[in-house]
């Protein structure tokens, strides 16, 4: 009586184990069976209230002059934007060409130099810099004191 | 009416034709027929007799069906033609000629995969099997096999490049900023410019938007007062293959471009990147730690 009791407790528990595992098993392959999904982005989803048709706005109409006015001022800038982008191809070909020179210059004067100039620079990534302020920070701004919560929307699969 | 035609069908077929018959209904709509079976008689002309007038009026639905279906059952066995089934093959001949566009038409899905699958002819023929003509038209085993598309591409990691010593792997370019028109405006440009300067743009997507809000004490009282909300919103540039000289040309003048109060970042491209782009699953990881 004595010795049968363990042996059942031992084999009992192993099967339930076993069944246990089994399940969590089944459960998990379920599961993995469903591909991840992407969280939807809120930018892309136009809210509601901008699906209303019936607000439209109602330009008065533009004389002659103010048309050929606007056009003419299109065209000007354009032009200027053009020569901006021009310009700024034009540096990036000259930084290109002064790059090239360089390294053939440096590749005369010692091979070994050249190819560890070749070479990937690991400490370029990770790069981080903030855009440049409209003013500059205020001398002695004392700010009130706050939190932020993050309330982003968790979404689960 | 389809569904009819099929229930219809085995009852037609015993009553009204002998059991080969069928096999040849299928002659008028395709091939030539052989001389002994259709040179005497025109088509259309046929001896009507009473028992056939009866089944006719439902016939004309179901026998483009019944056709079509014992086609299948009688291509297999070879052509008999026999004077004294010709008047009943003539008949069947006559109103096949109607019903020749309502079988292709009304080709059940089992048919059209049978006639579609080596590649013969859309109005469903019979193989000659004995002929040497057997196999005529096929030309789909000629073709290079294509990998059948999934309909739903399964959202899964692309192999991350590691790069070698004079290319860089995949490097993500990260625009962050308040202001969402302007940050698009500015992904948009990096986009363009990689495309000009031929510095290959792997994937360009948009992270998920983060919410905050912005809480602050007053100054007589201690109540937390809701000053804003601010969303965050967050561009992605994936870029490959950057040779190690131009990288920091790029830098420079990504730099010289880049808008107030958009936040860059780079760095090289990881797992952990990508998978924070997807939802989470909270029971497949209790599960899974449960496991281990």
């Amino acid at each position: 009586m004595v010795k049968a009791q363990p042996k059942k407790k031992k084999k009992v528990d192993v099967r339930r184990e076993q069944a246990q595992k089994d399940r969590m098993k089944k459960k998990i392959k379920k599961l993995e069976k469903a591909a991840p999904e992407l969280i939807p982005i809120e930018d892309f989803e136009t809210p509601l209230k901008f699906s209303d048709n019936s607000r439209v706005r109602s330009l008065p109409p533009l004389s002659f002059e103010e048309t050929e006015r606007r056009v003419l001022l299109m065209k000007k800038w354009s032009a200027y934007k053009q020569s901006q982008d021009r310009a700024e191809k034009q540096a990036i070909r000259s930084l290109v060409e002064a790059q090239q020179e360089a390294l053939k210059e440096l590749r005369l004067e010692s091979e070994e130099l050249y190819q560890a100039a070749i070479r990937r620079d690991e400490g370029l990534f990770p790069f981080e810099r903030d855009g440049p302020n409209y003013t500059p920070p205020l001398p002695g701004y004392d700010p009130p004191e706050g939190k932020c919560i993050d309330i982003t929307k968790v979404y689960t699969q | 009416m389809p569904v009819m035609a099929v229930s219809a069908l085995p009852r037609q077929h015993k009553q009204t034709f002998p059991p080969h018959s069928p096999a040849a209904c299928h002659h008028p709509s395709s091939i030539p027929p052989p001389p002994s079976l259709s040179a005497p008689t025109p088509p259309g002309f046929c001896p009507k007799t009473p028992q056939k007038e009866k089944g006719r009026a439902a016939e004309r639905g179901a026998g483009a069906e019944g056709c079509g279906g014992s086609a299948l059952g009688g291509g297999r066995g070879p052509v008999r033609m026999s004077a004294a089934g010709s008047k009943v093959l003539c008949w069947k001949k006559g109103m096949l000629l109607k019903q020749v566009f309502a079988l292709s038409r009304a080709a059940t899905p089992q048919e059209s995969h049978l006639c579609a699958a080596g590649g013969a002819l859309v109005s469903c023929h019979r193989q000659y099997r004995s002929r040497p003509t057997h196999g005529i038209g096929k030309y789909k085993h000629l073709l290079p096999k294509e990998v059948p598309k999934r309909k739903k591409d399964k959202v899964q990691m692309k192999e991350i490049n590691a790069g070698t010593e004079h290319e860089y792997g995949d490097v993500n370019i990260q625009m962050t900023s308040y202001d969402m028109c302007l940050v698009e405006h500015f992904a948009q440009y990096v986009h363009k410019l990689c495309n000009q300067l031929s510095v290959r743009v792997s994937e360009s997507y948009a992270m998920p938007t983060k919410t905050n809000e912005v809480l602050f004490l007053e100054e007589r009282g201690s109540k937390m007062q809701l000053d804003a909300v601010l969303t965050t919103h967050q561009r992605v540039i994936q870029v490959s293959r950057l040779s190690s000289t131009f990288a920091p040309i790029l830098l420079e003048i990504i730099q010289s471009n880049q808008p107030e109060g958009v936040h860059l970042l780079v760095k090289e491209h990881t797992e952990a990147d990508f998978k924070s782009r997807l939802k989470a699953r909270p029971e497949l990881e209790e599960l899974l730690a449960q496991m281990s």
